[in-house]
């Protein structure tokens, strides 16, 4: 490299760093950067308490589980069949997909003589759940009833439902030839269906 | 044992860039982040800002510090920090070039040189350097400046995804036609 060439680069050298000099980063990008930095930190430190309190909330709410969902609870994998019966055929709470909806009001001028008609062999089923909206039933064969409050209510008003039955008693169903339930009868066997 | 590291950390000799962001990487504490920005922040701006404007090297200088709080477990202490963090600077700008259809390959038109014969005795002004500099094609700009940030060729080459020898070209192209260029603007 010639003396030229040399005294070039070198000044070319003293240039560049000038001209750094004249050209700092804007101090706000420090400022946002470390605040990130700083979040970040905050957030690693909080999270192995973190980390023990999820656990911690998961263990409870295992245990929960475990002490108050009854075992015989229906599971959609072991369900044959979900019918809903009502009044109106309004699928009010709407959790299970229905294969079968029974509308009793249509019925209604024709119950008594429904009654008479031709009926179904009688089923066996355990009372799952009883809530505000409705009933569920699960039959010896698996299927899933979902009986709602007013068709109880109107059934119990004609005195075709055993007072206070509880979930996790056995009943034994009334039905005709289409699947309605004509009554719902306390079955003192629970071992039915074994 | 524990009073060795202490003093190690204490003893200013170690606090490379490399091991400021290992430091960082292994405890997050933002002391070593902030200490490796107050070392690095100023050369990595001015070369964003030599190769786009003040506001886009702004930008991108951010994103590239936040990229480095983000991406501190991919960090591996193979090389200088500094190649590290320009490299993630530079590819952030091109993508924000090429997106703003602000960034033209001039590859070839760039291995052209303006060469005329210099004197070599008068002193240069920094308001001819800067002229010269603005007026050379990106791939020699961008050569250059690596080259006075005091990376090697392999250190450029792996910044820039580009051969060894095509740096070299490039810094001579940028040499002659920077001295070309400040020479003609006196």
């Amino acid at each position: 490299m010639s003396d030229s060439e040399q005294n070039f680069d070198s000044q070319l050298q003293d240039l560049y760093q000038q001209r750094k000099r004249a050209h700092k980063a804007p101090s706000r990008i420090k400022k946002h950067v470390l605040l990130k930095a700083k979040r970040n930190a905050r957030k690693s430190e909080s999270s192995p308490w973190m980390n023990a309190a999820a656990l911690a909330a998961t263990l409870i709410i295992c245990v929960w589980f475990a002490v108050n969902v009854p075992v015989n609870e229906p599971s959609p994998d072991n369900v044959a069949l979900v019918e809903f019966h009502s009044l109106s055929g309004e699928n009010k709470s709407g959790d299970n997909p229905v294969d079968r909806v029974f509308e009793y009001a249509k019925l209604q001028k024709d119950f008594q003589n429904s009654r008479n008609k031709k009926l179904a062999p009688p089923q066996i089923a355990e009372i799952m759940t009883i809530d505000e909206d409705e009933w569920l039933l699960k039959t010896c064969n698996n299927e899933l009833l979902r009986v709602s409050s007013e068709l109880i209510a109107s059934l119990s008003e004609q005195q075709l439902v055993t007072p206070d039955l509880n979930s996790g008693e056995a009943v034994m169903l009334a039905l005709n030839d289409e699947g309605y339930i004509l009554d719902i009868r306390r079955q003192e066997n629970l071992s039915v269906c074994e | 044992m524990s009073f060795v590291l202490t003093l190690k950390s204490l003893f200013p000799g170690n606090t490379s860039n490399e091991w400021l962001m290992t430091q960082y990487r292994l405890s997050q504490e933002p002391k070593f982040l902030e200490q490796l920005y107050n070392n690095c922040a100023n050369d990595l701006y001015h070369f964003l800002m030599s190769q786009s404007d003040p506001h886009l090297a702004e930008e991108i200088s951010q994103r590239t510090w936040l990229l480095v709080v983000e991406r501190r477990n991919q960090y591996q202490q193979t090389g200088r920090f500094t190649g590290w963090l320009f490299t993630i600077g530079r590819n952030l700008l091109l993508d924000e070039l090429r997106k703003n259809k602000r960034f033209v390959d001039t590859e070839q038109a760039e291995l052209t040189e303006m060469v005329t014969e210099l004197d070599g005795s008068d002193r240069l002004t920094l308001e001819d350097f800067n002229r010269a500099l603005e007026q050379l094609p990106f791939y020699q700009r961008e050569a250059m400046m690596l080259m006075q940030e005091n990376f090697g060729l392999k250190e450029i080459s792996e910044i820039t995804n580009t051969p060894q020898e095509t740096i070299k070209s490039r810094i001579r192209y940028a040499r002659k036609n920077l001295r070309s260029l400040m020479e003609a603007s006196k």
